[in-house]
């Protein structure tokens, strides 16, 4: 099963009601696609004010895989090929099989990171960028969502 | 790591395809099928949290989860599936 890896900035995006990317969210549930994020990402999470009780309850959702020793080795040796510190980002893309896609709202955070695991970054990265954030907003049901929430 | 030890009962034929399915996964029959609960509470978890955000916030609009859809590069579900997940 393929799966949706979800980043910090795509989740402070869910928690402030950005609808385009909790309709990715949804989307991606209805296509049978399981919601996966490593504990770094919940760790960049828990750093900032507590998440809000729904939000909570979207990580009970959450597949969220540990950084054991192979995601770890994965990961270090991303960051080493590409001179990055970034271990959340790092650890995401190595968690990636293939099929998976990684919504971020910020897609620079992934560029290198992508490109030195092999993988073409227009089949790994959905970028929520402001561009799309616009255009759901001006959908009658959306309700003052920003799709860039910085990370 | 804490184990608890639970009896369950099947089918015969839904047994036997627990079993096949654990010896093809290389998992082992609890593991398999913690793996399983594990997969099915998430999904419970999920329906709760879209539930609970479009009673609050609106149901999506086709518009947005073909949007969605084509930003994921997955493929279309029709309304009948989309009501029916």
């Amino acid at each position: 099963v393929s799966a949706l890896l979800i980043d910090a900035g795509a989740l402070r995006a869910v928690e402030q009601g950005n609808r385009a990317v909790i309709a990715r969210l949804r989307a991606a549930q209805m296509n049978g696609l399981e919601l996966r994020t490593t504990g770094v990402v919940l760790a960049e999470i828990w750093r900032g004010e507590r998440p809000q009780s729904l939000i909570r309850e979207l990580f009970r959702g959450i597949d969220v895989m540990p950084l054991d020793q192979a995601l770890a080795r994965k990961a270090g040796e991303l960051q080493g090929k590409t001179g990055t510190y970034d271990v959340a980002a790092a650890a995401l893309v190595a968690l990636a099989r293939p099929g998976d896609r990684i919504v971020t709202d910020d897609e620079r955070r992934y560029t290198a990171l992508v490109a030195a695991s092999g993988v073409n970054s227009a089949d790994l990265l959905d970028a929520v960028n402001d561009e799309f954030g616009r255009r759901m907003s001006a959908s009658p049901d959306h309700h003052g969502a920003n799709a860039a929430t910085g990370t | 790591m804490k184990v608890d030890k639970i009896s369950i009962s099947f089918g015969a034929e839904l047994g036997d395809a627990v079993r096949e399915a654990a010896h093809q996964s290389g998992k082992g029959l609890s593991g398999w099928l913690a793996e399983a609960a594990s997969a099915k509470l998430r999904a419970e978890a999920l329906d709760d949290f879209f539930a609970q955000w479009e009673s609050r916030h609106g149901q999506f609009t086709e518009g947005e989860i073909e949007q969605a859809t084509q930003s994921l590069q997955l493929p279309q579900h029709s309304r009948r599936e989309r009501s029916a997940s």
